[in-house]
C-alpha cells in the first residue's frame, strides 16, 4: 500500500457534478464492474471506478489532472452494466463538463457557458457586432435589401471582408485562450501521473490523429454503437466545411484581393469545390445532429444524460448547418425575406461556436485530443490483460 | 381436521415452529409442498461456522416429529385457500399423490428395477435420477415417491407390480383436506436466484461455472458426485477455484438486496475445496465481505490461509479459457489494477428469492417489492424464516421459536 494521504472532500464539487448530469454518482459502491466492462480502459489504474470515488469525494485535483476522463467515449457500457444504476458514463461526462469550467481562461467564460443564465449575453455579443456591421453597410436602409427587383447580395449585407476579419481575430483569441488552458491541463497531468514519456509529442499526436480520423475507439462501444456513426457524420461535416472555409479564404484573400484575379469572389457556382465541400459538410452535420437528437430523445438510457450544455452544443451545431444551407437555398431562390435572416443566423451561430469553443462542449476536441496524446506518450493503451501467475 | 397450529412450509423454520408448539402440548399440522421435509437445509453439506453437517440437527428434529403424536405432517401439500382469522382459520390443503402408500418399507427394490429416469430436482437438475426414489438416506417421511411427470410412463406399471409390499399405487388421486386452525405460521422459505439470468457471469453457457447451491450438493456425500468436488465438465481435479460474491445480488437488475448469508457460505465452501485439495488455490472476489457479528472470526481464519487469496472487486466477466479452464476478470480496487484469474471452477454466490414472490400466498399478507412478507401488515398469519427476510439457519430457528410464542398468544381464549 502507498503511504497515507490526507484527503479533503469537497461537497460543493460533488453538488456541481450532480448538477452537470452526474446526479447518480452517490449510488456507486465501488464494485468496479464498470472498469471491467469498459473496452477502452487500460489494465493499470483502469477507469471509471476510480473517477467515481474521486467524484463522490469531490477531489478536484485528481479529476482535473486525469487524462482518463477524456479517454471515455460515453458509450454507456459501464452504465448499462452498473448494478447500482450509478451511471459512471454520465458521471464521466459531468466531470468533463466541469473541466471546461475549471480550465476556462478567462474563468468567467467557463461559467457563462455552463448555465442558461449566460446564454443571453453570449448571444448578444455577436448579435450586436453583426448588427453594427449591417447598420454601417446599409446605412440603416434595410428596406432596400428586400425590394422585389434586388438580387440577394450577402456581400452588401455583411461584407465578406469584415466577417473574415472577425473570424480571424476571433480564432486568434480562441487559440490563445485555449492554449493557456491546455498548457495548464498538460502540466497537471504530467505532475499527477509522474509520467515518463515513452513517445514524443509529435509521434503521439500523429497516432492520435489517425485514431480520431478512423474513429477507432468508438468501435469498441457496445451499448451505444450509433454514436460512432453520428459522431463520424458531424466530425467529417466539420472537416469538410472547414476545408471549404479555408479554400474560400484563400480565394478571397489571396487570389482576389492580393493577386487581384477575377472570378475568385463569392458567390461561387454550386459546382465550385468550395460549394461542393461546404454542402456535403452541411448535410453531414445535419444528418449527424438529427441522429443525436433522436437518440437522446428515444434512447435516453444509453445515449447518456443530456443537460443544458449538451443541448446547447447539439442545437448550435445543427443550427450552423441548417442556417448555412438555408441561406444558400434562399439566396439562389431569390427570397430575400428569408435569405438575409438565415445568413445572419448562420454567421451568428458560426461565431458562437468558434468564439466560445474552449468553454462549450466543442472544447472536447482540444482536451480530448491532448489527453489522448498524453495517454499515448506514456504508453497508456486500452486493456491488454496479463493473467496472474 | 382440527388443530391448534397450522404451519405452512417444512423447512428448518417450519419444522422448528411445529416441534416447539407440539412440545408445549399443542396440536400441529405441518404442510410441505415437496415429498420430503427439510427444505433448503437438507440440501446443505455443512453449516457455518462450525462446519458440522446439518444432518445431525435434522435427524433430531425428525425424531421429535416422529415421536410426537401431536404433529401431523402433510407432504406434497399446499394451501389453496385460507379463510377466517386468528382463533378460527379454515385452510383448504390440496395434496399431490406420492404414488407410494404407507406399506413402503424403503427396501429400494423398486428403485433398482426402475428404468425410467427424470431430472434430479433435489440436485438442481445436474443429473438424472430414477423416477421412483428417496431424496437422501435421511428423507422424512422415509418412504419412496414417484415424480409426477413419470407416472404415465408404461414402464412404471411393471415396477408397481413388482413391489412385494403392494406399496406402489399409480392410481393414487390428489386429495383435498380442510384444516381448522387457531393460528397459522407461514414459513415458505426461499429458492436460489436463477444464475442464468446474470448474462456476464456465464452460468449455463461457460462450463465449470456453478452456483453456491450446486456446490453444496456437489460436496454432500449424498449428492450426485458422492461428495467429490470436481470440474463438472470432465470430473477433473481442482487446482484453483474462485468464488464470485454478489452474483446477481445488490444489483438492481437482479436482486437489489443483500442476502446476508452468501459471504459466509463462500468462506465455508472455500474450506470444502481446501479439505479435498490441500494444494488448491482459492480466490474469493468480494465487493465487501459481509460477515455479521462474531462470524468475522471465520473470515479471519480464512484470510490466514496462505492458499486463499481475497480480492476486493466484483467479477464482471467470466469467459472460457483453454483446457476447460475459465477466466474471471475484476478490478482489484485496493491496488487499482485489473486482474484476471484462470480457474478450474467458479462458484457464483447467488442470493435468496422468497418462494412467496412467484407463488403468492392464498391469504392476505403484506409483501414487500421483492416478495418478502411483512409481519406488521395487519394479517394475523405469522410469517417467519426466510419468507420474511434473508437469514441463516440459526436466525431462522430463533425467529420460528418467536413465531410460536405469537401463535400461542392467539390461541388463548379472551
Amino acid at each position: 500500500m502507498a503511504e497515507a494521504v490526507l484527503i479533503k472532500p469537497d461537497r460543493s464539487l460533488v453538488r456541481k457534478i450532480k448538477a452537470a448530469g452526474g446526479e447518480t454518482v452517490e449510488k456507486c459502491y465501488q464494485c468496479a464492474t464498470c472498469s471491467v466492462v469498459c473496452e477502452l480502459s487500460p489494465t493499470e489504474r483502469p477507469f471509471p471506478r476510480k473517477e467515481m470515488i474521486w467524484s463522490q469525494w469531490g477531489l478536484e485535483d485528481r479529476l482535473m489532472t486525469d487524462p482518463d476522463i477524456w479517454l471515455c467515449y460515453q458509450c454507456s457500457d459501464c452504465s448499462v452494466n452498473c448494478p447500482r444504476g450509478a451511471k459512471p458514463g454520465d458521471v464521466m461526462a459531468a466531470v468533463r463538463r466541469f473541466a471546461f469550467e475549471h480550465f476556462a481562461f478567462p474563468g468567467f467564460m467557463g461559467r457563462a457557458l455552463a448555465s442558461p443564465s449566460g446564454l443571453i449575453p453570449l448571444l448578444l455579443l455577436p448579435v450586436i457586432i453583426l448588427c453594427l456591421i449591417v447598420w454601417q453597410e446599409t446605412s440603416g436602409n434595410l428596406t432596400a435589401l428586400f425590394q422585389a427587383s434586388a438580387v440577394v447580395d450577402f456581400d452588401y449585407f455583411l461584407p465578406h471582408g469584415r466577417t473574415e476579419m472577425l473570424f480571424i481575430i476571433g480564432a486568434l483569441l480562441v487559440v490563445t485562450c485555449m492554449s493557456i488552458s491546455l498548457f495548464r491541463f498538460w502540466r497537471g497531468m504530467d505532475k499527477a501521473w509522474g509520467a515518463q514519456h515513452k513517445t514524443g509529442f509529435i509521434p503521439a499526436l500523429i497516432g492520435v490523429v489517425f485514431e480520431v480520423i478512423l474513429h477507432k475507439r468508438f468501435s469498441s462501444c457496445g451499448a451505444a454503437r450509433y454514436r460512432q456513426f453520428a459522431h463520424l457524420l458531424v466530425f467529417f461535416g466539420f472537416v469538410f466545411t472547414a476545408l471549404a472555409t479555408a479554400m474560400a479564404t484563400f480565394e478571397m484573400l489571396f487570389l482576389h484581393k492580393f493577386l487581384g484575379l477575377e472570378g475568385h469572389y463569392p458567390p461561387f457556382s454550386l459546382l465550385h469545390p468550395i460549394k461542393i465541400f461546404g454542402n456535403i459538410g452541411g448535410f453531414a452535420i445535419v444528418a449527424g445532429v438529427v441522429i443525436m437528437i433522436y437518440q437522446h430523445i428515444t434512447n435516453s438510457e444509453n445515449a447518456g444524460k443530456a443537460v443544458y450544455s449538451t443541448w446547447l452544443f447539439i442545437w448550435m451545431t445543427g443550427l450552423v448547418a441548417v442556417s448555412g444551407l438555408g441561406a444558400q437555398f434562399f439566396r439562389i431562390a431569390g427570397v430575400a425575406e428569408f435569405a438575409y435572416p438565415f445568413y445572419f443566423l448562420h454567421l451568428l451561430t458560426v461565431f458562437f461556436l468558434i468564439w466560445y469553443a474552449p468553454y462549450s462542449q466543442f472544447g472536447h476536441m482540444f482536451y480530448r485530443t491532448l489527453a489522448m496524446i498524453f495517454a499515448r506518450s506514456i504508453g497508456r493503451e486500452a486493456k491488454e490483460m496479463k493473467p496472474l501467475p | 381436521m382440527n388443530t391448534d397450529l397450522l404451519v405452512i412450509g417444512g423447512g428448518i423454520a417450519g419444522i422448528t415452529a411445529a416441534v416447539e408448539a407440539a412440545e408445549v402440548g399443542k396440536e400441529v399440522v405441518l404442510v410441505e409442498q415437496e415429498h420430503w421435509l427439510g427444505g433448503r437445509v437438507v440440501q446443505m453439506h455443512k453449516y457455518f461456522p462450525k462446519l458440522c453437517p446439518p444432518m445431525c440437527g435434522l435427524e433430531i428434529n425428525f425424531r421429535r416429529i416422529r415421536q410426537n403424536p401431536k404433529i401431523k405432517v402433510l407432504t406434497g401439500a399446499k394451501p389453496t385457500k385460507i379463510d377466517g382469522d386468528a382463533g378460527n382459520f379454515t385452510a383448504t390443503i390440496s395434496i399431490e399423490p406420492r404414488y407410494v402408500n404407507e406399506n413402503c418399507t424403503a427396501c429400494g427394490d423398486c428403485e433398482k428395477a426402475c428404468t425410467v429416469e427424470v431430472s434430479d430436482r433435489f440436485n438442481f437438475g445436474v443429473s438424472k435420477v430414477k423416477a421412483i426414489h428417496l431424496v437422501n438416506e435421511l428423507a422424512y417421511p422415509y418412504r419412496y415417491f414417484i415424480e409426477k411427470d413419470a407416472v404415465a410412463d408404461p414402464a412404471m406399471k411393471d415396477i408397481a407390480d413388482s413391489c412385494e409390499y403392494k406399496a406402489i399405487d399409480l392410481e393414487m388421486q390428489p386429495e383435498t383436506v380442510e384444516v381448522k386452525a387457531k393460528s397459522i405460521i407461514w414459513a415458505t422459505g426461499w429458492q436460489p436466484y436463477d444464475a442464468a439470468k446474470i448474462d456476464n457471469l456465464g452460468y449455463g453457457t461457460v462450463p465449470n461455472v456453478i452456483t453456491n447451491m450446486n456446490m453444496e450438493r456437489m460436496a454432500s456425500a449424498g449428492g450426485p458426485s458422492r461428495g467429490k468436488i470436481t470440474r463438472p465438465s470432465d470430473d477433473g481435479e481442482i487446482t484453483r477455484a474462485a468464488f464470485v460474491q454478489c452474483a446477481g445480488s445488490r444489483d438492481e437488475k437482479h436482486l437489489p438486496y443483500c442476502s446476508t448469508v452468501c459471504c459466509m457460505a463462500s468462506l465455508k465452501q472455500s474450506r470444502y475445496i481446501r479439505e479435498q485439495y490441500p494444494d488448491a488455490e482459492i480466490h474469493i472476489f468480494f465487493i465487501d465481505a459481509r460477515t455479521p457479528g462474531r462470524w468475522e472470526d471465520f473470515l479471519q481464519e480464512v484470510e490466514e490461509d496462505e492458499k486463499t487469496i481475497i480480492h476486493r472487486g466484483k467479477v464482471a466477466k467470466i469467459v472460457e479459457a483453454d483446457g476447460g479452464m475459465i477466466t474471471l476478470t475484476a478490478e482489484n480496487t485496493l491496488t487499482g489494477s485489473l486482474e484476471q484469474v484462470t480457474v478450474d471452477l467458479a462458484v457464483l454466490a447467488t442470493g435468496m428469492v422468497p418462494n412467496a414472490a412467484a407463488d403468492k400466498p392464498p391469504v392476505s399478507l403484506t409483501q414487500d417489492e421483492f416478495g418478502f412478507i411483512e409481519n406488521n401488515g395487519g394479517s394475523t398469519v405469522i410469517a417467519t424464516g426466510v419468507a420474511v427476510a434473508p437469514k441463516d439457519v440459526a436466525a431462522s430457528n430463533e425467529e420460528a421459536t418467536g413465531a410460536v410464542i405469537q401463535a400461542l398468544q392467539m390461541m388463548v381464549e379472551k
